[in-house]
């Protein structure tokens, strides 16, 4: 076997121009379907992003008949028993109490939501990113307002200056309070800057006169835990909703679905273009030798050994190429680092859910299969050129060679 | 064990199809005696290529029976055929024999390690073979560095290494001039003389022929009397 190595590796050699444009027709398929993949998966992981980080979790627990109508009216009592969400596929939760309003500067007046949040357990949702002018919220108990730039440009207002916020009461009837704005926040995406006004929990809770929150948020370790985590806890708390991202962002959850399979599409198609090449440019490799092979198995070398070395050529060159084209993509991907800039387009982009950049993304998962494919191909391509190597009987090969 | 390297008994091949058939061979009877030296000569189209490969094992008779050694080549299977060859005969052809990819030496090595033959024994064999052919200077050169009389004495020392029962060479002069086609046939005679190994040549060759010390006329695939 060694022998047969030997001659491979020297075969290889010898028809190295050859050799080289198959190798350099699989590194270019192989890094090119690398740099995709991790883009795709990029953008596929700020669609999770997006949608998990705002203030939805993994899993968001409501009160009964919240999604239906949301705001005040339904809540989850403050005293409801949280044992079941002491588990170890869980990272964090957080409680927050949502509703939507009304806000008016001495100019304008906007349709936003007013978020009570406990600061201290937002460092799963988009809030611990915010960057802050003045001051943010820092504790439950605060009472001034957190409010987006984009809204403070839209309601000609700024720092400093009072706001009059108008909701639904949990009984209907309207509460009306003014705050003062302490804070003004940047977030990626204006969405959130347009959507979002923040106080503290408790301090919401107390204008508002409800003893409870609209929702929790439930974040895991992993998305893989999402389904399970949601079954056990819905018969655990069986009198509140508990819903996932997916069923809360079906629109997300297709998107999720549809790049991890376009990713596999990419990957199949590209590498079964490949595989035509490659085969095609294997068997002229080995015509041009049918002589060579006719003489070793006139000396005595078994056809199983002849075959193993033709073998044995194509998948060294395709290890080889797979390596050098993961290598090269790896070097583009880090290259292209923290993300392509799609500032231009960025107006765009950010309305449809993700940020101005294109950050790659790399999935392990995804490897192992275009590794694993690129060595079953070069072995299932090399079966043809193996194969014109013994079809001929050892005296055709003589002559035709 | 017999004292012919190579026996044939009514040999015949045949070509084509039934309607059509092209007679190569027809009922060749041979004995060839151990340490002979034997060339066939004979027309173009007579039938010694054919001869040899079916001797050579690389084609089956049609009918009759080879014995090389003490094997009988038709109880054979294709696999042991090919171990038959490995380790009973040695074959120099007109072109392409070598492995373009190995030196001279490891050319010569290959058929020991086809064998199985441990790399110290195997260098030692290969490097004694090509002295013996007076090619100690090429070791290391490589088929494509070498003349034409060079490539067919390393043929003719890997032929010889693992001292076969019988060595086959079809035409082996053909693409060599008259000075080195002499040159080449002693050192044939010399495997033949010096080792003992039995030779048989297809060849047009009068040169060759005039090395050999036994001549088998083939006519129309049959041995001319
Ligand atoms: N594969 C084949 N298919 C059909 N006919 C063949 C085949 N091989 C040989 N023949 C025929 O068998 C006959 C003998 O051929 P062979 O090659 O043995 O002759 P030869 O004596 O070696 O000739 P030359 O001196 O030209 O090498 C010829 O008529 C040839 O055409
Ligand atoms: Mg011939």
């Amino acid at each position: 076997m060694r022998l047969v190595f030997q001659l491979a590796l020297r075969n290889i050699w010898r028809q190295r121009r050859r050799n080289g444009l198959v190798l350099f027709a699989i590194v270019v398929s192989v890094g090119g379907v690398f740099v995709m993949n991790s883009l795709a998966r990029g953008m596929e992981q700020d669609f999770l992003r997006f949608s998990i980080e705002n203030f939805r979790g993994h899993i968001k627990i409501l009160a009964p008949n919240q999604l239906d109508e949301p705001g005040l009216r339904y809540s989850i009592p403050q005293t409801t028993n949280w044992a079941a969400l002491d588990r170890p596929d869980i990272e964090t939760w957080t409680p927050r109490l949502r509703s939507p309003a009304v806000i008016m500067s001495e100019r304008e007046t906007r349709g936003v939501e007013i978020v009570g949040i406990d600061p201290t357990r937002e460092s799963h949702s988009f809030i611990h990113d915010l960057v802050v002018e003045g001051e943010g919220i820092l504790d439950p108990n605060d009472q001034h307002l957190l409010i987006g730039r984009d809204l403070a440009e839209e309601l000609k207002t700024g720092l400093g200056r009072r706001l009059v916020v108008l909701m639904n009461g949990p009984d209907d009837t309207a509460i009306e309070t003014g705050f003062r704005i302490l804070g003004i926040f940047d977030s990626e995406t204006t969405r959130y800057e347009e959507a979002y006004v923040l106080t503290g929990l408790s301090s919401l809770q107390t204008i508002s006169g409800v003893d409870g929150f609209t929702g929790v948020s439930v974040y895991l370790k992993d998305l893989a835990y999402v389904d399970e985590v949601q079954s056990s806890l819905a018969s655990q708390l069986p009198d509140l909703d508990v819903a996932t991202w997916a069923q809360l962002d079906p629109f997300t959850s297709e998107m999720h679905r549809f790049i991890g399979f376009t990713v596999y599409i990419l990957i199949v198609v590209f590498l079964g273009t490949l595989v035509f090449g490659l085969i095609n440019a294997l068997v002229t490799a080995v015509l041009v030798r049918i002589k060579e092979f006719g003489m070793l198995r006139v000396v005595g070398m078994k056809s199983r050994l002849v075959v193993s070395q033709v073998v044995i050529e194509c998948v060294i060159i395709m290890l080889l190429a797979l390596m050098i084209g993961l290598g090269v993509g790896l070097l583009f991907v880090w290259w292209i680092g923290d993300g392509i800039d799609l500032t231009a387009f960025a107006a765009g982009v950010e309305a449809f859910g993700m940020g101005a950049r294109m950050v790659p993304h790399l999935v392990v998962d995804d490897f192992v299969i275009l590794g694993v494919a690129s060595v079953i191909l070069g072995l299932i391509a090399s079966y043809f050129p193996a194969r014109r190597v013994i079809k001929a009987s050892i005296l055709q090969s003589l002559r035709d060679g | 064990m017999s004292d012919f390297a190579v026996q044939t008994t009514d040999i015949t091949r045949i070509y084509g199809n039934e309607t059509v058939p092209v007679y190569a061979l027809r009922g060749v009877s041979l004995d060839v005696e151990v340490g002979e030296f034997v060339s066939i000569v004979g027309p173009s189209g007579s039938g010694k290529s054919t001869l040899l490969h079916v001797i050579g094992g690389l084609e089956r008779p049609t009918e009759g029976e080879i014995t090389v050694g003490d094997t009988i080549l038709g109880e054979c299977s294709d696999s042991e055929l090919t171990d038959v060859r490995l380790y009973k005969m040695g074959f120099v052809f007109q072109a392409y024999n070598l492995i373009p990819v190995l030196s001279a030496v490891e050319n010569v090595e290959f058929i020991l390690q086809l064998q199985g033959v441990g790399k110290k024994e195997r260098r030692e064999r290969a490097q004694e073979a090509l002295s013996a052919f007076g090619l100690e200077d090429l070791f290391n050169r490589r088929p494509g560095e070498m003349s034409g009389g060079q490539q067919q004495r390393v043929a003719i020392a890997r032929a010889v290494v693992s001292n076969p029962a019988v060595l086959l060479a079809d035409e082996p002069s053909a693409n060599l001039d008259s000075e080195t086609t002499k040159e080449f046939c002693e050192y044939l005679q010399h495997a033949n003389e010096e080792r003992g190994v039995t030779i048989l040549t297809a060849t047009h060759d009068p040169l060759v022929m005039g090395y050999t010390k036994r001549h088998i006329n083939l006519v129309d695939g049959q041995i001319a009397a």
